[in-house]
């Protein structure tokens, strides 16, 4: 297939669903070769079934720091030491109250939203300046690190944190054009919202405020990751991309 | 040509400071990927070498000599627009004036000049463009060229960073007011960017101040106006892009 990212090797975290999903079927429409990653086996397995030769499933538990370290060593030795692109976009939201929020969902979404993210972009970093690949990684910030939800403590500051991750790994990378961005999505209807999205008419009511008037579909925000992801943005990094419907504008 | 936007029909937009620099950039970029132009700027010669070279990658441009300033202008630009091209999809207020002189030099008249012609003009032209579209009942895109001054500053350029502070906000405040009648609006922030205006010694000791080591080229500008015009930005609006090479990292 030939495409805007004909011939490039690129992991996608989170593909099991939501955006992740979404990415994984855009870069590979693309022309991209996927390197898919998350810790549903079943979902992992139906992604990947869905999108054709050549790409690869691996499962794994990104919470876990040797499992982030696995993943990279088995995308490299699967492509001969050569890796593009980058796409972290598994994430988890613990909903608990600020003041009982416990300690184990705090470490758990930090193991998971901030920790796998660094751990991949070092490890992938290191191997584009090895094998000399002026190489994208991609995280998936939130809008939330700008506008908090409530109950989402632990969510909410490892967003921000990624937020900065980006931008400081971008500073330190640019010397070698290997370029480091961020799309800040907005509401977007992923299963990390589907309870909420059961009561029609306060989902409705709580985005008729916004100037889009709707929340967006993952889709949306894989052709924001296609587009970072590509050769195109080649004078942009360390750039956060907001993908909202204008949600933040006020 | 791969992406749907090049096989589709070919859609058009207005393009104004379009003679010289970082518009004959997102000129080129724009024809190749599928839009026709109605291109406009004080100097006729300037023009006439877009046009050529919008021509050579199988665009057509119509060409209008015009001053940002005369409050005819942005019905003369959508007229011929519509006239020529029977259709408007895309806005993208790229002409801005820069006089360098230290604060306690700086002139009113150079204040005027620089927000009539970097600010007010715009807006001018995105209230004809949206009009056009409510009343044709359909949504569009508009890309305002902005600067990293719209967040920093750099010494001697008072008019222009306030301009641009100014363009960035207008943005938002558009882009809020249209996001419920589907028109987008989103800005470039470009950094330093290699035109026929830089002046060589600049050229040759800038890549060291930006982290990337390059300055930007026109057609890095011109790749991201085409994405945030393009349906992959559908859930974009009100968004700064940077393309500063990661200047502001610093």
């Amino acid at each position: 297939m030939s495409g805007k990212l004909s011939g490039k090797n690129a992991i996608v975290t989170g593909v099991a669903s939501g955006i992740g999903k979404a990415t994984a079927v855009r870069l590979a429409a693309d022309g991209a070769n996927l390197f898919c990653v998350d810790r549903d086996e079943a979902g992992l397995a139906q992604l990947v079934g869905t999108l054709g030769e050549g790409h690869v499933g691996f499962p794994a538990d990104l919470s876990r720091a040797s499992s982030c370290q696995e993943v990279v060593a088995a995308a490299l030795e699967h492509w001969d030491n050569r890796i593009h692109i980058l796409v972290n976009a598994a994430a988890i939201l613990i909903r608990e109250p600020t003041l009982s929020h416990s300690r184990e969902a705090w470490d758990l979404t930090f193991d998971v939203n901030l920790r796998a993210p660094f751990i991949l972009s070092r490890d992938v970093a290191a191997s584009m300046m090895e094998a000399r690949i002026q190489g994208a990684i991609v995280n998936v910030a939130s809008i939330e690190a700008v506008l908090p939800g409530r109950g989402h403590v632990a969510y909410t500051a490892s967003k921000g944190a990624i937020t900065m991750l980006t931008r400081s790994s971008a500073f330190e990378m640019a010397p070698y054009g290997i370029r480091v961005n961020a799309v800040s999505p907005g509401v977007i209807a992923t299963g990390m919202n589907a309870d909420l999205r059961e009561d029609p008419e306060s989902w409705s009511e709580m985005l008729s405020g916004t100037p889009m008037g709707r929340h967006g579909q993952p889709v949306e925000i894989a052709a924001v990751i296609a587009f970072l992801a590509s050769d195109d943005p080649s004078f942009v990094t360390g750039a956060i991309v907001t993908a909202d419907g204008g949600w933040t504008l006020h | 040509m791969t992406r749907a936007d090049h096989s589709e029909q070919r859609k058009a937009a207005i393009l104004t400071g379009a003679g010289r620099g970082i518009g004959k950039g997102i000129a080129t970029t724009l024809a190749e990927r599928g839009y026709d132009l109605v291109i406009t700027s004080r100097t006729r010669e300037d023009l006439e070498v877009t046009g050529q070279l919008v021509e050579q990658v199988g665009g057509s441009a119509a060409i209008v000599v015009a001053d940002l300033k005369d409050p005819d202008t942005p019905s003369v630009l959508l007229e011929t627009a519509i006239d020529r091209y029977g259709r408007l999809d895309g806005l993208v207020n790229n002409a801005a004036v820069n006089v360098f002189a230290h604060f306690w030099t700086q002139s009113e008249s150079t204040l005027d000049e620089t927000i009539a012609t970097n600010l007010t003009a715009p807006f001018y032209l995105c209230q004809a463009a949206a009009n056009y579209w409510v009343d044709n009942g359909r949504g569009g895109a508009i890309v305002n060229i902005s600067s990293a001054e719209d967040t920093i500053a750099y010494p001697e350029q008072v008019p222009y960073a306030c301009s641009k502070g100014g363009l960035l906000s207008l943005t938002k405040v558009l882009a809020l007011e249209w996001g419920p009648l589907g028109i987008r609006v989103n800005a470039v922030s470009p950094g330093s960017v290699d035109t026929e205006m830089t002046p060589d010694v600049y050229r040759q000791e800038a890549p060291k101040l930006m982290p990337i080591g390059r300055l930007g080229r026109p057609e890095d500008i011109g790749a991201c106006v085409f994405f945030l015009l393009s349906d992959d930005a559908a859930f974009v609006t009100g968004t700064a892009l940077y393309a500063d090479g990661g200047y502001m990292l610093q």
